[in-house]
């Protein structure tokens, strides 16, 4: 039993945090289907167990609290580490981020397996010596790959401006006019697409087609910006 | 029969004793280096500099952005969002210069953790991923605590500081605190993806990681370097399915680390791994700081040589 507290303990969590994010702790309109049932007995159980190791001087919270506070650190930094902890570990168990406390929740959610053959990409371009040249945002934060952009334009910049802002006007304006310092007059909107089963990659600059595609596809993080001037043009 | 319990025994023994006797709290008490922890603090110093370099600073003054939660008092945060963020900006990166060389350390270090914080929180505050501060922010509240310019600094160069035996415990906790941040990190993703229970079991069907590569395929190295898919990513989900698992697994393995370095090298590799395969298919941001934090999983000899 002295031995197997520790195990106990690090089940409570696990329950403790599957209640929590399922129910919510102030969730008082919850449904206590089977999964609650059964997680609400096991937290009470481990509950009751891990009290008795702290009475006992036993049990891994109170074990792990003893040897962190024996440690041969600064107290200030054992402090802060406290604080720290239980910071990530609310955060944690509610499944909610609070600056700088964090889930690391990334790629948590669950999504459907409905993937089309074809995938859309609308992308900016431009016209150099009469030639399309694509501008691939993401590519632009990649050292070995980048074409237009340089320093400063790091991934978390290209993932905000290809993913995040891409369809509001303030981003596409940052775009054109850091392009202009680079000589590019003006940007256009046209489709990159990929056919998985015949593996083709083409990019398609015609201007009403992109329109057309932004509008009704189903793309990945919604529709880009186009500039009116685009609309105008295809008008 | 008798031969394979005895063994089991012995192996369960010998187990229970590295655990006794190489666990992160004995370890931190062990002898380390001080180019380890120098290094890492150079290596740190690199990715604030680069990090606060961003462009992305700029485009988050000028799109809506988004409005995460942070503890940062709402008064401080507009404060800091109309009108510091330049400031904060060049604090930031001047100071990780300093923490580059070791100058000044012992005063430059609370005030670049406070500087980058406060930065950071805007960041976050308007766009929340990727999220390079969490990896940063507590291992620079840990280098604040630390004699980490006691070799490869100017402070040394300067007699600013006086270094102890350069295999000093000194110089071994603190990259343990850092070991025990990396395996939050990745813990705490893997419990991320596990809970609720019945979300958890239906994320292995590979789903997301399905999404993310095909809906990146033409921003992912793989298209940079082939120019076209190499199988169709709509199909073969058991192929997805298998690299759910392994990320999960790998990230709930990071566990380990806090029992036994017997496995940091195995591990390190396996992060390393995990990383490089999400670069090359269109999740670039956490390379180079996987590998940063990395740097506490090597053995100290490694650096004492």
């Amino acid at each position: 039993m002295k031995k197997a507290i520790f195990i106990y303990e690090a089940i409570f969590v696990i329950f403790l945090i599957n209640f929590i994010q399922q129910f919510g702790i102030l969730n008082l309109k919850a449904r206590f289907g089977y999964w609650g049932m059964a997680n609400a007995v096991f937290i009470l159980f481990w509950l009751a167990v891990m009290i008795k190791g702290v009475k006992n001087k036993n049990g891994f919270f109170y074990k792990t609290f003893t040897l962190f506070n024996k440690m041969n650190i600064p107290i200030g930094l054992k402090v802060i580490t406290m604080i720290v902890f239980f910071g990530n570990f609310i955060s944690i168990s509610m499944g909610k981020p609070n600056y700088p406390f964090y889930d690391v929740g990334m790629f948590r959610w669950t999504s459907t397996a409905n993937f089309q053959l074809v995938l859309y990409e609308p992308q900016y371009y431009f016209f150099r010596n009469n030639k399309v040249e694509l501008v691939n945002i993401r590519r632009e934060g990649f050292f070995l790959f980048h074409k237009y952009l340089g320093w400063g334009y790091t991934h978390e910049f290209t993932f905000s401006s290809a993913y995040h802002n891409k369809n509001q006007k303030e981003n596409f304006d940052f775009l054109a006019k850091k392009m202009k310092l680079r000589g590019v007059d003006t940007l256009w909107v046209g489709v990159s697409c990929v056919n998985f089963k015949t593996k083709k990659v083409v990019f398609d600059p015609n201007l009403c087609n992109a329109i057309k595609i932004n509008k009704n596809e189903d793309l990945y993080y919604g529709p880009i910006y186009i500039p009116e001037y685009q609309y105008a043009k295809c008008n | 029969m008798g031969l394979y319990i005895f063994q089991n025994i012995s192996m369960l023994s010998a187990i229970k004793k590295e655990i006794r006797t190489n666990n992160f709290f004995k370890r931190a008490a062990k002898p380390g280096s001080v180019l380890q922890l120098a290094f890492f603090r150079i290596l740190i110093g690199c990715q604030i500099f680069y990090s606060s370099q961003s462009q992305l600073f700029y485009l988050l003054q000028t799109v809506k952005g988004t409005k995460k939660p942070t503890i940062i008092p709402d008064a401080i945060d507009l404060i800091i969002s109309e009108m510091s963020v330049h400031y904060l900006k060049t604090i930031v990166n001047f100071l990780s210069v300093f923490l580059i060389f070791g100058l000044f350390t012992r005063i430059i270090l609370p005030i670049l953790t406070i500087a980058y914080i406060l930065l950071f929180s805007f960041w976050y505050s308007k766009f929340d991923a990727p999220i390079p501060w969490l990896y940063i922010w507590f291992p620079l509240i840990v280098l604040c605590f630390s004699k980490c310019s006691d070799a490869l600094s100017l402070d040394r160069l300067l007699n600013r500081t006086t270094p102890i035996n350069k295999t000093s415990a000194e110089y071994r906790w603190p990259m343990e605190m850092v070991v025990v941040w990396l395996v939050y990190i990745y813990f705490a993703s893997g419990i991320a993806k596990l809970v609720p229970f019945q979300k958890g079991i239906i994320w292995f069907n590979g789903a997301t990681s399905q999404n993310i590569m095909y809906n990146r395929f033409l921003d992912s190295v793989l298209f940079f370097i082939f120019k076209k898919p190499l199988f169709n990513y709509t199909a073969h989900a058991t192929v997805f399915s298998a690299l759910s698992l392994s990320a999960v697994i790998i990230e709930l393995l990071t566990i380990v680390l806090l029992l036994t370095d017997k496995l940091n090298m195995v591990i390190f590799f396996l992060l390393v791994s995990m990383h490089l395969f999400l670069y090359l298919v269109g999740v670039p941001g956490f390379m180079q700081l996987s590998l940063i934090l990395g740097i506490s999983l090597l053995s100290p000899n490694k650096f004492n040589k």
